[in-house]
Formats: structure tokens, C-alpha cells, sequence
């Protein structure tokens, strides 16, 4: 008892520096108190992992309510929903300020922080954002801890951090506070259209003509999305973006980790998936060529439909909000961390096609050594039937996997390996374990 | 008259993939039987449904609907005799089912040890799926205080790789495991005593007892309960809980009934048909006339079910095909362990197959190499916490690769994840500071 004794001591100290900001109003407490809480949080998970031999522990993953859709697993699913209800439509909830006034609540925390950043209150994005970035760096140490000795998954793991940290939080709000008074645009450079769908809206186009930095961010997001990203999957895969850098790939590879066993498996989820992420592909694409239409004669409107009103604002809406958003983060408890990913995101979409067809990356299968005990499947988070795979001896070539590379460490037989090699006989035949062992004799 | 079906006695890994295989090449009907329960799991899985990594249905390897897509009938049943006479089956429910072929893929079961009280509620096997239930059942409450659990401890007779599953198993549930090992060593008959520390370190690692060079002489019960263990060293171990893992055997009784031609298991010609020709046995059940070199007659690993379901579909579809399983290979997890081996190392070094051993400084890798003593030639290879790539390890061992050769291509041997550290430069080096490992002729 004493051992576990310690950290809630200090959570509760976090606790009291949370109440204490809200008494006495002094601006430390907030960055105090959030440190106390990590420090906590990092102290629990060290219990947690480094007092066991190093290796996979998943004991009692499906036995804990909140891990296997049990009603903790639930509520926490209304919560986080709930939550994202309020930050896109109701952030006045969460106290933000009317307008003239000043914040309260949830948003009057990080004001101070913000403050430090870039010279303003908070908003309901910064507050949002700075919790974003919290979540991925404490759940990413103890991510490292769980898998520390798989050296793919710390690489990867203290890249998806740093990405998080630097190029999604700390640089664009400095730059953002260097660059007071001027047009705003968006400025984290991971933030690759069709994902980043307002790329193009003409605020945007028009903002970043505004500053060199601005032209610089316009040159580089669409070098981004012409070449960087083409290029890059087609050396590695998709994974250099979902499971490396990507924002939303960054959470669900974090914090999202105790629910990456609860995502829809299934043949039927599959095709559902093929349909909804190409849909959404297409949506992006039509949305944003009307824009550039718009842009480019001056017009707000095609064929009788308001460019805003018909395309961007439900695009927004649906897609941008209830589903990247709402859906894609509040239902992780019940429908595993990729909801987005598998079933939404333009941008997994369009890697996704080169990475089916044109990509060196693929997960290969190590001879006849699978035993189907379906420990790939289970934890595959796109919910990707790797067994079936696996246990007719074929390399996996999905258009979905985000090369996470879980798969390959829960398997107990060392049956999964993700590389990149030559495209020829990339996609294995099915064939029968005697012909595949004959062949390499 | 429709053509009688080929039926299918097992739905393990052998009878499976029989049934898949003839599916692609007929169009006759097909019958899967099986007693433990219609659907096929994954036997190895188990394990993880009980440490509650995985969900009971998540060990089933096809979803269920893929069995009527590919007109597979179940038939969850038990059998009570086979007539080959009559080319037909009667089940324990009276009724009877004609077949064109059958084939037997019945598996085996665990051995026991044949001592009093072996049948007491609280000793456990781990084979079945009921096993499972038993163990669950018996050590029930994950969660709570370890105070709380019924049993505290439990004794593991036999030290295999089964032995170290349940052990892992009942670790997760706060239980203290104690191990009796027959031999001086863990996994004795298959490895060495460097081999073994690696696992001990293991087992170690989370605490659990050993006690090796010893047997069960008696299982002590009280209220029909056995409450401790005595061994031949005359160690009293008390426990809750006896996990009896010696090894498995055929289950081929029903073919014996039958009058087919059984020894410990059902005999079968290289096309896998028993001593009558209409009846075929595949899997831990079949017992090779003539195994192939370096190959055992009974091998009750999980891809021989496979290759031997592979096989006996092409000759029952009108190819017939001998059973060739190639080069031995096998693998297992120790706790955090992984074994992996490939061709022929035996567990101690002969006059005509030599050993070099590597092992890195922290003891959790190691390698062991076989070779020929005057060639040079590699004969096998096991890899501990090291993954090796198959494909290649069959070119070297097939090939008839030299240690040298071997040392000059390692790199390319592993199957570890990317960015792994390399380890084949200590391993050459280890090599290279053993100038007289091969002793050439004169």
C-alpha cells in the first residue's frame, strides 16, 4: 500500500495546486501543478514497468473495465465526447471568454501559460492543445517504458513526442508570438492537406501572402503533400506520417495504447473502412477544388451553391469536427484509438493507395513458424486480421496498417518482421507451407 | 445417390487445413467433426485468454462465417467407434455417419503420471479447452489481493515448454509456482546447461521455484484435495493447485478399436493413409513408418499438422503427394524468451556434431550453432532472445554451408525488428577467437 501510496500523494498535491489557482489566483500554479501531475504520472508508470523484466505485458488487458468496453471504459467514452461537444460548440462551458471579458474555468488555467507563449489568453484551441500535448508526452514516456526493449518502439516513440512538443505546440506559438498583429495562418508544418483541409480556403491563401514565413509555410505545405509525402511512402510506407509524426496518429499511439485492442476486427469492418475513408478522400477533394475555384474567379459561389455554406461548413462540420474530433478521439474507449485513421482521414487515404501499390514497405511473415494464436490481431489498432495473413505464410501489404510495428512484438513465435525491400514479389502467392519450404531449399 | 463426404475426425491445426485444402481442389462435400467444440482454436492461444491478453473468441482463427462460405459443415459431436468396414462412424448419440475418406486428426493428450490422487479436482493438464475452464474456475479473481485467491500456491510437474505456459499462466494470478524438472537442467533432453541458464533467468526473473533431477513420488490429498507434493528428493511441497505437464501422447485409441494398425500412434505410409486405404490420420495422432532423416516418427508441433493437412488433401483430391516436411524447425517463448531453432542441434556436443556457443554480456541472447567436426559444415542453429529469418537459416543448413561461410553472411540471418542493435559482429569475433572450433583433417 505504501508503495502505491506515494504517487497518489502527488497527484493529490497536483490536485490541491489545481484548487489552490483557483483560490488565490497566483499565476505559477497552473505550470506547478501540471508538473506535480507528471511527475506523478511518470513515478506510477516506472511501478508500473520497470519493476517487471523488460518484454510484453498485456496481463489482464481484457479483465480491466476500463481496457475491455466495460463501464468505466463507457463513461469514460460519454466524457471525452461530452468534452469535445463543449470545446467545438460550447467552449463558453469550459469558460471562455465573452466577448470584452476575461476567462474562467477550464480555459482561465492556461492562461497564464499562454501568457509565457505568445503574449495572449488562452483560447479554447491553446487550453485544448496544451492538454493534447501533455497527454502525448506523459503517455509517450510510459509508452517507452512498456516497449523498452523494442528499439523501433522507443525510436519511433520519442519522435512522435518531439514532433508534438516542437513542431505542433512550442514553435507555432512562438512564431506565433513573434508574428503579433499579423494575419494568422497555420503554422505546424506536419499539418499536411487533405488532413489540414483549410489549406486552401482563401483566408488562408490570403493570410500567407502576407509574411515570407507565411510564402514559406505555402512552398513547404505544398511540397508537403506533391512530393515529401509520395516519396517518403513509397520508401517506408505510410508509417513515416501515421505512426512517426502525425498529431492524431501521435495520441492514439500514446495515450490511446490501453485501447488499441478495441477497435471493430472484422471482414465487415473492412469493407465499411474501404468505402467511408475513400469517401472522405473524394469529399476533401471536391470541397477543395470548389475553393480554388472560388479563389481563383473571385466568386463565393458555384452553380447557385455558396461555396461556404454548400462545401466548407459542412465539410467542417461532419468531417473536420464530429469526426476527426468528436468521434474520432470520444469513442476511443469503445472503438479502439483509429477510428479516424482507419475509417476517415483523407491524408491515411491518399498514403494509403501509394502504399498498397507502389511502396516498398510490407510486414513479412517468417516462414512456417505462425501458431494462429492471434496476439497480431488482437492488438493490431487499424484492426487489421494480421493472422490471416500470418498464418498462410503471406507478407502483409494492407493499405491501412500505419506501421506501428505492435504486431511484430506481441508475437511470441517471431513470425513478423516490417521492412522495406524491392517491390517484386512483394505480395506473396497463397501457398501451402510444403510448397513455400521446398521453394527455399 | 449423393457421394458420401469426406470426413474429418479433429478440428485442430491437421484437420483444418485438411479441410481448407481439399476445399480448393473438390467439390465434394466435406464433414469437420469435433468433440471440445465446433469452431477451431488456436490450442497455443489458450494461454492468452486466461493472462486476459486476448478474448475467447479472438483465439479463433477464421471468423465463424467462414465456414458455410466454404461449405466446411461442423459437426460438434463425439465418436463412439469407427466401422471401416461399413465405411461409416457412430457417434455417442446413436447416430452414424457414412464417409468416402475419413481422416483421423485426433490429436493427443497429455500424458499422466500414474500416481494415486492424480485425478483429485485440483490437478490440472493444459491441452483442452476445458482444461482451461478448470484452471480459470480453481484460480478464479483476477484483481483481487493476492490473500484473496484460493490458491496460493502450485506445483508444476515436468519442465516443457507446456510447463513453462502454465507457469506464466498461474504467475499472472499472484500464484507461487514451483517447477519439478526431471532433469538436471531445464529442458534437458532438448538443450544445454549455457542454453538453460538463459531460461532460468528467466524463470528467476519471475520468481519461480525450481527443483531439478527429481520426480513426483506421491501426491498428497487431504478432504480429496491434494495439498502438497512429495518428490524423490523427499521434498514436501505443499500447494492448492498440480499442473501435470510431461508431455503429450496420441490419442489413437479409436483407431486401434477400429483394427487399424496402430503402435503409439496411428501408423501411416508416406502418403499418411493408415493400414486401411480408405482411412488417412494426420497430426499429433499419425506415427510415420519411415520419418524422413533427422526427423521423429510422432512430431507433435503445430506446422506438421499443417504440412501434414496440406498433404493429405493433394493425395485424397487424386494428386498423391508423400509427406516431406523438410528441414526441422520449431520455436517457443519462455516467459520473455524467445527460442527459435532450425535443423539439427542436439542438446550436447558428439564426435560427429560440434557446438560453438555465443552468448552477449547480459545473458538474455544467445546462439548456438552445430556443425560437423571436420567440415566445418552447419548441421543447425538455435537463437535465444535472437530472431532468426528462416528462409535463410534453411539456405545455410540445406545448402550445406561451412561455419565460415555461415560467419560471412550472419548479418543477413536476423529477423529482429528494425534499428535492433547488430549483434553478428560480437558473434564473428566470438568466431574468430576460436581459431581451433574446426579441426580440419591432416
Amino acid at each position: 500500500m505504501s508503495a502505491l501510496f506515494r504517487p497518489l500523494a502527488m497527484y493529490l498535491s497536483g490536485l490541491i495546486l489545481i484548487i489552490s489557482f483557483y483560490i488565490l489566483h497566483r499565476a505559477w500554479l497552473p505550470a506547478a501543478a501540471l508538473l506535480v501531475i507528471a511527475v506523478a504520472f511518470v513515478w506510477q508508470s516506472q511501478r508500473d514497468y520497470l519493476t517487471r523484466p523488460a518484454g510484453i505485458v498485456h496481463h489482464g488487458v481484457f479483465f480491466k473495465d476500463i481496457s475491455s468496453r466495460g463501464a468505466v471504459g463507457w463513461a469514460l467514452g460519454f466524457l471525452l465526447t461530452a468534452l469535445y461537444v463543449c470545446l467545438y460548440w460550447f467552449p463558453a462551458l469550459l469558460g471562455k471568454a465573452p466577448a470584452g471579458g476575461s476567462n474562467t474555468g477550464f480555459i482561465h488555467f492556461f492562461d497564464a501559460i499562454s501568457m509565457q507563449l505568445n503574449g495572449q489568453a488562452a483560447t479554447e484551441w491553446f487550453a485544448y492543445g496544451t492538454c493534447y500535448t501533455y497527454l502525448i508526452v506523459l503517455f509517450g514516456i510510459r509508452f517507452i517504458m512498456k516497449y523498452r526493449h523494442n528499439v523501433y518502439h522507443r525510436r519511433r516513440t520519442v519522435v512522435i513526442i518531439l514532433s508534438q512538443l516542437i513542431l505542433a505546440y512550442f514553435l507555432p506559438e512562438i512564431l506565433e508570438s513573434f508574428s503579433q498583429g499579423q494575419a494568422y495562418f497555420d503554422k505546424d508544418i506536419k499539418n499536411i492537406w487533405p488532413l489540414n483541409y483549410d489549406f486552401f480556403y482563401t483566408w488562408h491563401l490570403d493570410n500567407m501572402q502576407t509574411s515570407s514565413l507565411g510564402m514559406f509555410y505555402f512552398v513547404v505545405g505544398l511540397a508537403m503533400f506533391l512530393v515529401v509525402t509520395p516519396v517518403l511512402t513509397y520508401l517506408v510506407g505510410k508509417r513515416w506520417y501515421c505512426s512517426w509524426i502525425c498529431g492524431c496518429g501521435g495520441l492514439a499511439e500514446t495515450t490511446g495504447d490501453n485501447f488499441r485492442q478495441n477497435g471493430p476486427k472484422g471482414v465487415l469492418a473492412w469493407k465499411i473502412e474501404r468505402i467511408s475513408i475513400h469517401v472522405v478522400l473524394v469529399l476533401v477533394t471536391v470541397m477543395t477544388a470548389v475553393t480554388l475555384y472560388g479563389y481563383f474567379s473571385g466568386t463565393d459561389e458555384i452553380a447557385g451553391l455558396s461555396i461556404y455554406a454548400h462545401f466548407q461548413k459542412p465539410y467542417g462540420f461532419f468531417i473536420g469536427a464530429l469526426f476527426s474530433g468528436v468521434a474520432g478521439v470520444g469513442f476511443y474507449p469503445l472503438l479502439g484509438t483509429r477510428i479516424w485513421c482507419r475509417f476517415g482521414c483523407p491524408m491515411a487515404a491518399y498514403m494509403g493507395i501509394i502504399q498498397r501499390f507502389k511502396s516498398r514497405f510490407r510486414i513479412t511473415t517468417n516462414g512456417g513458424q505462425c501458431i494462429s494464436c492471434g496476439n497480431c490481431s488482437t492488438y493490431c489498432e487499424m484492426g487489421i486480421d494480421v493472422r490471416a495473413y500470418a498464418q498462410k505464410q503471406q507478407n502483409i501489404v494492407r493499405a491501412s496498417c500505419v506501421g506501428c510495428g505492435v504486431c511484430a512484438s506481441v508475437c511470441p513465435r517471431g513470425v513478423l518482421k516490417l521492412e522495406n525491400g524491392p517491390l517484386a514479389n512483394r505480395i506473396s502467392p497463397d501457398e501451402p507451407l510444403i510448397d513455400l519450404l521446398q521453394r527455399t531449399k | 445417390m449423393q457421394k458420401s463426404p469426406i470426413l474429418i475426425i479433429g478440428n485442430g491445426i491437421s484437420g483444418v487445413t485438411a479441410a481448407r485444402e481439399l476445399r480448393k481442389r473438390t467439390q465434394q462435400r466435406i464433414v469437420l467433426l469435433s468433440e471440445e467444440g465446433p469452431y477451431m482454436i488456436s490450442r497455443p492461444a489458450l494461454m492468452y485468454v486466461y493472462m486476459g491478453h486476448m478474448p475467447a473468441h479472438q483465439i479463433e482463427p477464421y471468423e465463424r462465417n467462414f465456414w458455410s462460405k466454404n461449405r466446411i459443415e461442423l459437426l460438434h459431436a463425439s465418436v463412439q467407434s469407427i466401422d471401416p468396414q461399413a465405411k461409416a462412424i457412430r457417434l455417442t448419440d446413436g447416430r452414424e455417419v457414412s464417409y468416402d475418406q475419413l481422416i483421423l486428426a485426433t490429436g493427443s493428450r497429455p500424458k499422466a503420471l500414474g500416481l494415486a490422487n492424480e485425478n483429485a479436482p485440483n490437478v490440472v493438464q493444459l491441452y483442452h479447452w476445458h482444461d482451461l475452464e478448470k484452471i480459470e474456475s480453481l484460480t478464479h479473481s483476477f484483481g483481487a489481493s493476492p490473500t484473496d485467491y484460493k490458491v496460493r500456491q502450485a506445483v508444476i510437474v515436468g519442465g516443457g515448454l507446456i510447463g513453462v505456459e502454465l507457469a506464466e499462466m498461474l504467475h499472472t494470478r499472484g500464484i507461487q509456482v514451483t517447477m519439478i524438472i526431471r532433469d538436471a537442467h531445464f529442458w534437458g533432453s532438448q538443450i544445454d546447461a549455457q542454453e538453460a541458464a538463459l531460461i532460468q533467468q528467466q524463470l528467476e526473473a519471475h520468481h519461480i521455484h525450481t527443483i531439478y533431477s527429481s520426480s513426483v513420488e506421491a501426491l498428497t490429498c487431504e478432504d480429496g484435495r491434494v495439498i502438497a507434493v512429495r518428490t524423490s528428493g523427499q521434498e514436501t511441497v505443499p500447494c492448492q493447485l498440480v499442473g501435470i505437464t510431461i508431455g503429450v501422447e496420441p490419442q489413437s485409441a479409436l483407431a486401434h478399436e477400429a483394427g487399424i494398425a496402430c503402435e503409439k500412434g496411428i501408423l501411416v505410409d508416406d502418403r499418411l493413409c493408415t493400414s486401411d486405404p480408405h482411412i488417412y490420420a494426420i497430426g499429433d495422432c499419425a506415427q510415420l513408418r519411415h520419418p524422413g532423416p533427422d526427423r521423429k516418427s510422432i512430431e507433435a508441433v503445430w506446422y506438421t499438422g499443417k504440412m501434414m493437412g496440406e498433404t493429405v488433401a493433394r493425395s485424397i483430391a487424386g494428386e498423391p503427394t508423400s509427406y516431406d516436411p523438410g528441414l526441422w524447425f520449431n520455436s517457443a517463448k519462455f516467459f520473455q524468451l524467445e527460442y527459435q531453432t532450425y535443423g539439427r542441434v542436439s542438446a550436447q556436443p558428439s564426435e560427429h556434431e560440434h557446438h560453438f556457443f555465443w552468448r552477449d554480456a547480459s545473458g538474455r541472447q544467445a546462439i548456438k550453432v552445430s556443425f560437423q567436426p571436420h567440415t566445418g559444415r552447419v548441421l543447425g542453429l538455435n537463437s535465444w532472445g535472437v530472431r532468426m529469418r528462416q528462409e535463410r537459416a534453411q539456405v545455410a543448413i540445406l545448402g550445406g554451408w561451412t561455419m565460415d561461410e555461415l560467419m560471412q553472411q550472419l548479418s543477413s540471418f536476423f529477423f529482429d525488428s528494425e534499428f535492433t542493435p547488430s549483434i553478428h559482429h560480437a558473434i564473428v569475433a566470438e568466431y574468430i577467437a576460436q581459431p581451433d572450433l574446426i579441426s580440419h583433417p591432416q
